[in-house]
């Protein structure tokens, strides 16, 4: 399952940045992880990388994914990647 | 792939006349741009260069090679300011993070398929933006998920 709320990360960020969505992350080895938050209209999803991979470097697709996901929530046009 | 224009604006004001500056070896240039002048705000500089992609279809694709341009971009800036702070004996320009100058403008020179793709800007965020808390703690787990397959 690449999308899965985590209660605990859910239960730290709390409202810091919009409303907690789900997270996603790659398969197989995870090397993406992104958080999605809603802010008003917007959805952001937070991508980050473990220690030692770059966004230039990741080879498990996550880009399709999260794109998928803005369209079937209806917020294609207000869905933005912020990369870490 | 027609060139692509990658453009940051720096938190600094860099007083070097408009032009390229060669950051390295032949061909990786930067280039400064005049600071727009608007009222009550700071003038801060504008660089941007140009890089040649191979196209590509697939998003996965695009987002990496993007990402690459914008880390080569910081890469040279780095070097400009490097040279900067030490011409100018500025001590408070020092080197940026790709979240200091972000985000990262991208514009296709010339007509490409795939435009949308590769024009959407890059945004980077703050390390301390992404995982409040104890991040130490996430990025372990993060890190454990992600050992290599034997």
């Amino acid at each position: 399952m690449p999308f899965q709320r985590d209660e605990k990360y859910a239960a730290e960020v709390g409202s810091v940045f919009g409303e907690y969505l789900t997270t996603f992350v790659s398969e197989p080895r995870g090397q993406v992880r992104a958080d999605l938050f809603r802010k008003e209209r917007r959805v952001e999803a937070h991508v980050s990388f473990p220690t030692g991979i770059v966004a230039s470097g990741v080879t498990e697709p996550y880009v399709r994914a999260l794109r998928e996901y803005a369209r079937k929530e209806g917020v294609a046009d207000h869905f933005q990647l912020i990369m870490s | 792939m027609p060139e692509l224009q990658v453009s940051v604006v720096l938190p600094y004001y860099l007083r070097l006349a408009e032009g390229d500056y060669q950051t390295a070896q032949v061909g990786e240039v930067v280039q400064i741009v005049s600071p727009l002048l608007l009222e009550g705000t700071a003038p801060r500089t504008l660089v941007r260069a140009r890089f040649n992609p191979e196209d590509s279809a697939d998003p996965e694709e695009v987002q990496r090679r993007r990402a690459r341009c914008s880390e080569q971009l910081l890469r040279r800036i780095n070097r400009l300011l490097r040279w900067y702070r030490s011409v100018s004996r500025r001590a408070d320009i020092t080197e940026l993070t790709r979240a200091q100058v972000s985000p990262f403008q991208f514009e296709a020179i010339g007509a490409a398929p795939s435009v949308e793709e590769w024009t959407a800007t890059l945004e980077y965020g703050a390390e301390s933006r992404q995982v409040p808390g104890d991040r130490a703690v996430l990025l372990e787990h993060h890190r454990q998920r992600v050992q290599p397959a034997v």
